[in-house]
C-alpha cells in the first residue's frame, strides 16, 4: 500500500511539475509573441517606402511564408503536380511577402495601435492588435497567430475581425483551381507579379 | 431710433456664455449652455416673471393710494365781504391763487376678493414655471438631436474620402485598360464606375453641407452666432450605451412625477377655481379708511373768517373717515365667473387627455429607442460584414486571385453599410434623448431617478 501510495505521489508530483513547466513555457511564449509583434510593427514602421527592398528582407524573420503558402494550397494540393505546387508556392510567397512588408508597413505607419490580451490556442499564440486610422475610417482588430517554426516564433496566419486570411486564400485558390485549373492559378499569379513590377517601375 | 439705443440693443443681443466656456463641448455642455442662453428659455422665464409681477399687482390692492392735485393761477383783486351785494373788482391788480387737494386711502378688506385673485395669479405663475420646464426639456432634446446630427455628418466623411480615393483610382485604371483594349474593361464597367462615383458625390455633398448646417443649427440653439466656432469634444459619433433600456413601468412612474404637464394641470385647476371665486366676489365692497385735505389761498380776495361761510379762495379743510366703496356690475361679474368656470372645464379636459396621452408619449419614445438600438445592432453587423467583404476582396486582389468587380462591389457595400450604421447610431442616440424629453428630463439634472441613469446619453 505504501509503495502504491508513494508511486501515485511521484506520478502526481511529476505531472504537477510538467504542467507548471508547460504553463511557464506558454507564458513565456505569450510574452515572446507579444514582444515579437511589437518588434515587427516597429520594424515595418521604420522601413520607409523608399527602402522597400530592405523591408522585404526584414519580414522574412517574422513570417512562416512556407507554411502559409503550403496551407493556402492544401485543399487542392493532392491534385497538383510537385512542380506546379512548388511554382505556385514560390510565386505566392513573393506576392504575400511583398504585401506583408510594404502594404502592412504603410498601414502601420498611420495607424494608432493598441495591443490586446495575448492568448494561447493549441500550439499557437494569438496577439490581437486594435488598429485605428480615423482619417480613413478604419477601426479593426487584426490578430497575428504565432507558432514555433524552425526554432523561432513566426506568424502562420493573420485574422481580420476574427476571420483567417489563410482560410480565405484556401477558398480563393480552390475556387480558382476548380474553375481554371493549375494553369489558371499560375497565370493569375504571373499577371499579379507583372502588374506589381510595372507599378514599381512606374514609380521609379 | 437713436444710435445709442441701437448700440444698447446690439450689446444686449451679444451672445453670452453660461459660465466659463468649455475648451471642448460635450453634449451635456451644449445642453447646459442652451438652457442658460436660448431665446425660448429667456422668453419663458420672462413669462414667469410677468405673472409673478401680476401677483404683486393684485396684492397692491391693499397698499395705500394717494391722490393729490395742486395748481397756481392768476387772479384779479376783489374787495368787499361775502355779505356785500356790491363788491369792487380791480382788473388792474393781479395776484396768485394757490389750490391743493389730496386724499390718502388705505383699503382694509375686500371680503376675500383680493385673496382669491392673489391665489389665482400665484397658480398662474406656477403654470408658467411648469411651462418653462417644458421648454427646457424640449430644448435639451433638440440640442442632443443637432449634436448627434453634426457628429453623423462628421463621422461619415472619412469613409467617403476613403471611398473617393479608391473609386478615383479604380476609374483611372479602368480608363487605361479600356484605352489599351486589354479586354478587362468594357463600356458597361466604365459606366458602372461613373454611376457609383455620382452616387458617392451626392453623399459627399450631403455630408459637407450637413456638417456645416448642423453646426450652425447647434450654435443657434446654444444662443450663439451661427458662425461661432464650437470645438466639439467627440471626434465622431460615440458608441451606443451598452446598457439595456429600463423597463417601461419604471419610466412611466418617472414621467408621472417629472412631466411638467402634470404640474401645469394641477396648478391650472387651482387657478381656475380661485379665479372663479374672485369673480364671484367682484360685487363685494372695499372697506377702507381715508384722509382728505383741501387748501386754497389768495391775497386777491378777502379772507372770510366765519367758519359757517364757505370761502373757496382762502380755506383749509381736512379730515379722516372710514367707509365702504361699491362698484357694482352684477351681469359682468357673473359672466366673468362663468368664464373662469369654463377655464376649469378646459383644464379638466386636458387632464383627461394627459392621463392617457403622456403614458402613450413615453411608450412611443421607449419603443423608438428600443427599435433604434436593434436597428443599429443589425446595421453594425451589416457594416462589419461589408468591411470584411472589402478587406478580403482587397487581399484577393493583392494575390491576383480575385476579381476587380468583387472589390468595387465590396467598396459600394462598405460605403452603404457604413452610412447605414452611422445613421442608425445617430437615430439611437437621438431616440434616447427624446426618451429623456418624454420623461420630463433634460438629462443634466444633478440628481436623477435610478431608472434614468441606464438611458445614458
Amino acid at each position: 500500500m505504501d509503495r502504491r501510495a508513494s508511486h501515485t505521489a511521484r506520478i502526481l508530483g511529476v505531472s504537477l511539475i510538467a504542467l507548471t513547466l508547460v504553463h511557464a513555457v506558454a507564458e513565456a511564449e505569450e510574452q515572446d509573441a507579444a514582444g515579437r509583434t511589437r518588434a515587427l510593427v516597429a520594424t515595418l514602421t521604420k522601413a520607409s517606402g523608399g527602402e522597400g527592398e530592405k523591408a522585404l528582407g526584414l519580414v522574412d524573420d517574422y513570417f512562416d511564408f512556407d507554411g502559409i503558402t503550403t496551407q493556402a494550397l492544401a485543399p487542392r494540393s493532392d491534385k497538383l503536380t510537385s512542380a506546379e505546387r512548388d511554382e505556385m508556392r514560390n510565386r505566392l510567397r513573393r506576392i504575400v511577402r511583398r504585401a506583408g512588408a510594404l502594404d502592412a508597413g504603410a498601414f502601420f505607419r498611420k495607424a494608432k495601435l493598441t495591443y490586446g490580451t495575448v492568448r494561447s490556442e493549441g500550439d499557437s499564440t494569438v496577439v490581437p492588435v486594435h488598429a485605428e486610422v480615423p482619417a480613413d475610417d478604419v477601426d479593426a482588430v487584426v490578430e497575428l497567430r504565432w507558432r514555433q517554426v524552425g526554432g523561432k516564433l513566426r506568424i502562420v496566419d493573420v485574422a481580420f475581425d476574427g476571420d483567417s486570411l489563410v482560410k480565405d486564400y484556401q477558398n480563393q485558390l480552390a475556387r480558382l483551381f476548380d474553375k481554371e485549373g493549375a494553369a489558371g492559378i499560375l497565370k493569375k499569379l504571373d499577371e499579379r507579379e507583372a502588374a506589381v513590377a510595372a507599378k514599381g517601375a512606374k514609380k521609379k | 431710433m437713436s444710435r445709442c439705443c441701437i448700440a444698447a440693443l446690439l450689446l444686449l443681443a451679444a451672445p453670452a456664455l453660461a459660465e466659463e466656456a468649455p475648451a471642448a463641448w460635450t453634449v451635456d455642455d451644449c445642453v447646459r449652455q442652451a438652457l442658460a442662453t436660448n431665446g425660448l428659455v429667456t422668453q419663458a422665464q420672462g413669462r414667469v416673471r410677468e405673472w409673478q409681477a401680476r401677483v404683486d399687482e393684485v396684492r397692491s390692492a391693499y397698499w395705500p393710494k394717494l391722490q393729490a392735485i395742486g395748481y397756481a393761477a392768476p387772479m384779479f383783486r376783489v374787495t368787499g365781504t361775502p355779505a356785500d351785494t356790491d363788491v369792487q373788482r380791480d382788473l388792474t391788480s393781479w395776484g396768485p391763487y394757490l389750490h391743493f387737494q389730496g386724499s390718502l386711502v388705505e383699503p382694509i378688506s375686500t371680503f376675500g376678493r383680493v385673496e382669491a385673485g392673489t391665489r389665482a395669479a400665484q397658480e398662474r405663475a406656477a403654470i408658467e414655471e411648469a411651462r418653462l420646464d417644458q421648454v427646457r426639456t424640449e430644448l435639451a432634446a433638440q440640442v442632443r438631436e443637432m449634436y448627434y446630427l453634426y457628429l453623423y455628418a462628421k463621422s461619415i466623411r472619412p469613409s467617403l474620402a476613403t471611398g473617393r480615393r479608391a473609386l478615383d483610382e479604380a476609374r483611372k485604371t479602368a480608363d487605361e485598360e479600356y484605352e489599351k483594349a486589354s479586354g478587362k474593361v468594357t463600356k458597361v464597367d466604365l459606366a458602372k464606375l461613373a454611376y457609383g462615383s455620382s452616387q458617392l458625390a451626392q453623399y459627399e455633398v450631403q455630408a459637407e453641407i450637413g456638417e456645416g448646417l448642423a453646426h450652425a443649427a447647434l450654435a443657434h440653439l446654444l444662443g450663439l452666432a451661427d458662425d461661432a466656432h464650437l470645438a466639439i469634444a467627440d471626434e465622431s459619433l460615440p458608441a451606443r450605451p451598452d446598457t439595456e433600456l429600463p423597463a417601461l413601468a419604471s419610466l412611466l412612474v418617472v414621467a408621472s412625477e417629472k412631466r411638467p404637464e402634470w404640474s401645469q394641470i394641477q396648478h391650472g385647476k387651482q387657478a381656475a377655481l380661485s379665479l372663479a371665486q374672485a369673480e364671484k366676489l367682484a360685487n363685494a365692497p372695499v372697506a377702507f379708511v381715508a384722509g382728505q385735505l383741501t387748501a386754497d389761498w389768495t391775497p386777491m380776495r378777502p379772507d372770510a373768517a366765519n367758519p359757517f361761510v364757505y370761502d373757496p379762495y382762502n380755506q383749509l379743510v381736512g379730515g379722516v373717515a372710514a367707509g365702504l366703496s361699491f362698484d357694482l356690475d352684477p351681469a359682468k361679474a357673473k359672466a366673468k365667473a362663468h368664464a373662469a368656470e369654463a377655464m376649469g372645464e378646459q383644464v379638466a379636459g386636458l387632464e383627461g387627455f394627459a392621463k392617457t396621452g403622456i403614458p402613450l408619449d413615453v411608450r412611443r419614445a421607449w419603443d423608438e429607442a428600443r427599435q433604434a438600438d436593434r436597428m443599429h445592432a443589425a446595421a453594425a453587423e451589416g457594416s462589419q460584414a461589408a468591411r470584411k467583404w472589402l478587406v478580403f476582396a482587397g487581399s484577393a486582389m493583392v494575390t491576383g486571385t480575385g476579381e476587380a468587380r468583387d472589390l468595387l462591389e465590396g467598396l459600394v457595400a462598405y460605403l452603404q453599410g457604413r452610412r447605414s450604421e452611422l445613421e442608425a447610431l445617430r437615430l439611437a442616440h437621438t431616440a434616447r434623448g427624446n426618451l429623456l424629453r418624454a420623461l420630463g428630463l433634460t438629462g443634466i439634472e444633478p440628481e436623477q431617478p435610478a431608472a434614468v441613469a441606464a438611458i445614458g446619453r
